[in-house]
C-alpha cells in the first residue's frame, strides 16, 4: 500500500519537476528469479504514467525523504537490503537507452567482458560517475556446468569484472558491490544451452 | 632286466611319496552373500521391526541376498537345524524384551549355515524409541562379519533439500530416515561439511544476501559466523583434527584459500594464484589439500602442502574435474569429472594415477566417500528431479535414494559415530 | 593339525614298506612266477584305438579281484589305473592271502604314483580311446590271469620276463598318459564345483591366493576343516574359500578307488 502512495506522490512530482537529466528507474529490490532483466514486474498504476519518461533520480530521492513516507522509505531500504523484497519501480522500457539493460552476458567458462557488452557497462559507470552518491551491486551467475563451488567462484569473478569495467567507465570502487549466486538462483532451469545462456549474466542492481 | 632294475631304483629312491594333488580354483560364483534373517520374536508386538531394517540395510549394498525362511522361525540356537538351511550361507536370529522401565533389549545370533557354527552373539539395550539405530548397529556387525569391512549404517549424511526458492539443510541417517532440519531458508545454502567427530557442520548460507561460512553445533544449535567478509565467503572443510577449516574468500580478488581456527581467527591465506582456487579437502593426514583449480586454463585438480607452497596437477583426463575428496585411506580421491558434457563421478588413485569411473553418467556431482571407504555418495538428476545416489568404490553396486519432495543438493557423508 | 598326523607315522612306515615290497616283488620277479607271461600277448594286442564306452569284459572277474571289482563294472578310471598297477596288484592279490593286501596297496600306490610322476611330465592327456583301451586290455590279462596261474607257476624263461619288462614298461607310459587325463577331469570337476560356491567378498585384491590343505574320505566328504595353509591377507576371502569348499561337497571323486587315492589329499589354491 504504501508503495502505491509513494508511486502517486512520485508521479505527481515527475510532472512537476520534470528535467532534461539523464534517467535511471529507481529499483528497490532484486530481481525475483522468473523476471527477465530487460523489464522488470511493474505495478498497474505506476505504468500508465510512463508517459513522463524523464525522471529525476535526485528528485526522486528526496521526494522519498521529505514524503511522509518515512517510515516507508524505512521500510523500503530494509527490504532492500534483504533478498526478498517488492517489485521495483517501473523504469522506462526503452532499448535505446543502454542504462535501461540491466544484465552483462558471458560465453562458457568465461568472466572477462563481451564487446557487446561494453555500451551498456559504459553507460552504467558514467551515470555512476555522475551520481556519487549513487550505489549498485552486480550480481554475478554461472550455467550449471560446474561444481556449485566452482560456480560461485565465476560468478564472483564475472562480477568482479564488471566492477572493474564500470569502474574504468567512470564509476568510482566504493559504489559498486560484486556478489555472486553462482548456479544457485537460475533465471532458466534447462538442460540445454538456451537456459545456460541465460544464467551466464551478471545482474545490475541499483541498490 | 635292467629296465626293470633300473626302475625298481628309482621306485626306491622316490619314497616316501606325498600324495597331494594340487588343485588351482578361479574366480567366484557368485557376489552376494545368501543369509536368511528370521523376524526376530517379540518384534511385532513391541512394533520394532528390527529385523526388517537390518534386512535392507545389507540388501541395499548389493553384497547379500535375502534367503525366504519359508515359514521356518528359530529363534535361539538350539532351534536350528542347519540341514534346513541350505541355500543359506548365514542366519540371523533374535529374540527382543521389553524392560520394566519401557527399554528394549535385543538378543542376536548369526550363524553360519555351511560350517554350522556361530559367528555373532550379542545382546543391546537400548530405548525403545532407538529401535532404528540399535538395527542399524545389528547390520553394521553382520555386514564387518561377512565382508571383513567396517559397517556404514549408523553413520550419517548432510544435504540441501531445495522447493522452489526454499531451501533446507538436513542431516539424515546414511538410509535417508530420521530427517533433522537444521537450516530453512528461501536464499540459497551450500557446501555442507561435517566436523571430524560429527558434532558439527560448517555451510555456507546466503541469509544475509551473500554467501558466508558457518559453523553450526549440533549439540547446542548455537553457530558461529566464520567469514563474512566482501565478496563470497565459501567451501568450507575441516582440518582432520578439528581444530582448523579451509575456506575461499574474494575479498582479496579472485577465489583464494585460506585456513582459519574453528572460531574464526588466525586467518592466515595460502593460496597466490590470480585464477580461481577453490573445493579445499584436507588429508586424513592433514598434511595435505586437494582443490580445484583453474590456473592452467580450465578447472582441474591439484594437491599442496596445508601450510601453503607449490601446488601439483592431478587431472589430466576430459574436459574438467572438480569437487575432490580423499579416501579414508588416503590413496585414492573421488570426483566429479565432466567430459563431453557430461558429469561423472571418477576415482583416482595416487600412486598409479589411474582413474576408474564409477557411474554411467549424468548430473552427477559432489562426491563424498563413506567412513568405511567402500561407498561413494553424490548428488544427480533422474527424470529432472535432484536425488541422492550411492555407489561401492569399485563401481559395481549402485543404488538411489529419492526424496518425497524437493530436490537433493550438495550431500556430504559424516564420520563413524563415537558413541 | 590333524593332517600333520595324519601324514608323519605313515610317512617313515609307507618308506619302509615300499621298501619291503619293492624287495619282495624284486625277488618274486627275478625267480618268475610264469602267470606274467600270459599277460604281455593280451597287452600287446592293438587294442586301443576306440573308446567303447561300457566295457562289458570286465564284468566276469569280479570274484577274483576284488580290488578291481568296483571300479570294473564303472570302465574309464579302473581300466587306466589297471595296467600301471597291473603287476603290482597282482602280487597284492597274492599277498593278500598273507594278508599284507593294505599295506602293499599303500606302497603300490605310493609306487605307482612316483612312477606316474616321473613319466607323466612328457605326456599329454589322453583321450577315452587309452581308457577303454586300457579296459579291454585289463580284462583280458584278469581273465588270463585266473586260467593261466598254475600254467604260470610252472613255466618260467629269462627271455620271456624281458618281454613281460618291455610290455609293461610300454604299457605303463601309454596307461600314465591315460591316467593323467582321468586325473585332469576330475581335478576340474573339484575346481568347478568349489568355483561356483565362492562368494565373493567386496575389494579383493587381484592378486590374492587363499591355500588350503583337505583330506577328502571316500565319497567325496571332506575330513574336519579345511586347513589353511597360506591366507589371501584377507579374512573374508579366506572364509568365503573356506565356506565354498564346504559347499563343494560331496567332492566328485573318481570311481576307481586307487585313481580316487590319488585324490585324498588336495592342495586347494583359490584365486580371485
Amino acid at each position: 500500500m504504501k508503495k502505491i502512495a509513494i508511486s502517486v506522490i512520485l508521479a505527481s512530482l515527475l510532472s512537476a519537476c520534470a528535467s532534461n537529466k539523464p534517467v535511471e528507474p529507481f529499483t528497490k529490490t532484486e530481481p525475483v528469479a522468473a523476471a527477465p532483466a530487460a523489464a522488470p514486474v511493474t505495478e498497474a498504476p505506476v505504468v500508465g504514467s510512463a508517459a513522463a519518461p524523464d525522471v529525476n533520480a535526485q528528485a526522486l530521492a528526496k521526494a522519498e525523504a521529505d514524503a511522509a513516507a518515512q517510515a516507508a522509505a524505512k521500510e523500503a531500504a530494509e527490504v532492500a537490503a534483504k533478498t526478498d523484497a517488492v517489485a521495483p519501480i517501473v523504469p522506462p522500457a526503452d532499448p535505446a537507452n543502454a542504462l535501461s539493460q540491466r544484465s552483462v552476458h558471458f560465453p562458457f567458462d568465461v568472466d572477462a567482458i563481451q564487446d557487446n557488452d561494453k555500451p551498456t557497462i559504459q553507460a552504467h559507470g558514467a551515470n555512476l560517475g555522475n551520481h556519487p552518491e549513487l550505489k549498485m551491486r552486480t550480481e554475478g551467475n554461472a550455467d550449471e556446468r560446474g561444481s556449485s563451488e566452482y560456480n560461485l567462484a565465476l560468478g564472483q569473478r564475472r562480477a568482479s569484472n564488471t566492477r572493474k569495467a564500470l569502474v574504468l567507465s567512470g564509476a568510482k570502487m566504493e559504489q559498486i558491490e560484486a556478489i555472486s549466486y553462482g548456479e544457485e538462483r537460475p533465471m532458466a532451469t534447462g538442460h540445454d544451452e538456451t537456459s545456460w545462456a541465460q544464467n551466464r549474466r551478471v545482474d545490475i542492481i541499483y541498490k | 632286466m635292467l629296465r626293470l632294475y633300473s626302475l625298481f631304483v628309482l621306485l626306491c629312491l622316490a619314497f616316501p611319496a606325498r600324495a597331494v594333488l594340487d588343485i588351482e580354483v578361479t574366480g567366484a560364483g557368485e557376489h552376494q552373500v545368501p543369509i536368511a534373517i528370521i523376524p526376530f520374536d517379540g518384534e511385532d508386538a513391541l512394533n520394532q521391526h528390527i529385523s526388517e531394517v537390518v534386512a535392507s540395510d545389507l540388501i541395499r549394498t548389493g553384497l547379500f541376498k535375502l534367503v525366504d525362511p519359508e515359514g521356518k522361525a528359530p529363534h535361539e540356537a538350539k532351534e536350528v537345524k542347519y540341514a534346513e538351511w541350505a541355500k543359506a550361507e548365514a542366519l540371523a536370529i533374535g529374540k527382543l524384551f521389553r524392560s520394566a522401565d519401557g527399554r528394549i533389549e535385543i538378543q542376536f545370533r548369526l550363524l553360519d549355515t555351511v560350517k554350522k557354527t556361530e559367528l555373532i552373539g550379542q545382546a543391546v539395550s537400548a530405548k525403545s524409541e532407538q529401535g532404528r539405530a540399535i538395527a542399524h548397529r545389528i547390520a553394521d556387525a553382520i555386514y564387518e562379519k561377512m565382508t571383513g569391512s567396517v559397517g556404514v549404517f549408523s553413520t550419517r549424511i548432510a544435504y540441501v533439500n531445495r522447493q522452489g526458492r526454499y531451501n533446507r539443510l538436513v542431516i539424515a541417517d546414511s538410509d535417508g530416515y530420521g530427517e533433522q532440519t537444521l537450516l530453512a531458508l528461501n536464499q540459497p545454502i551450500m557446501s555442507p561439511a561435517w566436523s571430524p567427530d560429527g558434532n558439527a557442520l560448517a555451510y555456507v548460507s546466503f541469509e544475509q544476501g551473500r554467501a558466508f561460512v558457518y559453523a553450526q553445533s549440533l549439540l547446542t544449535q548455537q553457530r558461529v559466523l566464520l567469514a563474512a567478509f566482501p565478496g563470497s565467503n565459501s567451501a568450507p572443510a575441516w582440518s582432520p583434527d578439528g581444530q582448523q577449516l579451509a575456506i575461499v574468500l574474494t575479498h582479496e580478488g579472485s577465489s583464494q584459500i585460506y585456513l582459519v581456527r574453528k572460531d574464526g581467527s588466525d586467518l592466515r591465506r595460502i593460496s597466490f594464484s590470480d585464477t580461481i582456487d577453490t573445493e579445499p579437502t584436507f588429508s586424513p593426514d592433514g598434511r595435505y589439500l586437494l582443490f580445484t583449480s583453474d590456473r592452467g586454463g580450465s578447472a582441474q585438480i591439484y594437491r599442496m602442502p596445508v601450510n601453503g607452497g607449490s601446488a601439483e596437477r592431478l587431472t589430466f583426463e576430459g574436459s574438467n574435474n572438480f569437487s575432490p575428496r580423499f579416501s579414508p585411506d588416503g590413496k585414492s580421491f573421488v570426483f566429479a569429472h565432466f567430459n563431453g558434457g557430461i558429469f561423472y563421478i571418477a576415482v583416482q588413485d595416487f600412486e598409479t594415477k589411474q582413474i576408474q569411473i564409477l557411474t554411467p553418467g549424468g548430473w552427477e556431482k559432489k562426491p563424498s566417500f563413506a567412513p568405511n571407504g567402500k561407498l561413494v555418495l553424490f548428488a544427480t538428476e533422474v527424470h529432472g528431479r535432484g536425488i541422492l545416489a550411492t555407489v561401492s568404490s569399485d563401481g559395481r553396486v549402485k543404488q538411489k535414494m529419492t526424496p518425497q519432495q524437493g530436490d537433493i543438493r550438495e550431500p556430504t557423508w559424516g564420520p563413524f559415530n563415537r558413541q | 593339525m590333524s593332517t600333520l598326523a595324519y601324514y608323519e607315522p605313515h610317512k617313515f612306515s609307507a618308506g619302509a614298506l615300499a621298501l619291503v615290497v619293492h624287495a619282495i616283488f624284486f625277488s618274486l620277479l627275478y625267480f618268475s612266477f610264469n602267470w606274467h607271461v600270459k599277460t604281455p600277448p593280451a597287452m600287446e594286442v592293438a587294442m586301443w584305438d576306440k573308446l567303447p564306452e561300457p566295457v562289458p569284459e570286465i564284468a566276469p572277474p569280479p570274484p577274483p579281484v576284488p580290488p578291481q571289482a568296483e571300479p570294473a563294472v564303472v570302465l574309464k578310471a579302473a581300466e587306466l589305473i589297471a595296467p600301471p598297477k597291473a603287476d603290482i596288484e597282482m602280487k597284492e592279490k597274492k599277498k593278500n592271502k598273507a594278508e599284507r593286501g593294505k599295506k602293499e596297496k599303500l606302497a603300490a600306490k605310493k609306487s605307482a604314483k612316483l612312477e606316474k610322476a616321473k613319466l607323466a611330465e612328457q605326456e599329454k592327456q589322453r583321450a577315452q580311446a587309452a581308457q577303454a583301451e586300457l579296459a579291454k586290455q585289463q580284462a583280458q590279462a584278469e581273465q588270463q590271469q585266473q586260467r593261466d596261474k598254475q600254467r604260470a607257476a610252472q613255466e618260467h624263461s629269462a627271455r620271456e620276463n624281458e618281454l613281460i619288462n618291455e610290455r609293461k614298461a610300454k604299457m605303463r607310459a601309454e596307461t600314465d598318459a591315460a591316467t593323467q587325463g582321468e586325473v585332469a577331469r576330475y581335478k576340474d570337476l573339484i575346481q568347478a564345483k568349489i568355483r561356483r560356491n565362492i562368494v565373493m567378498p567386496p575389494d579383493v585384491a587381484e592378486n590374492a591366493e587363499a591355500v588350503f590343505l583337505v583330506i577328502v574320505l571316500p565319497g567325496g566328504l571332506v575330513m574336519d576343516n579345511p586347513r589353511l595353509l597360506k591366507s589371501s591377507g584377507n579374512a573374508a576371502y579366506d572364509s568365503a574359500a573356506e565356506r565354498a569348499i564346504y559347499k563343494a561337497q560331496p567332492l566328485p571323486m573318481p570311481q576307481d578307488a586307487a585313481l580316487a587315492r590319488m585324490f585324498r589329499e588336495l592342495r586347494l589354491s583359490v584365486k580371485p
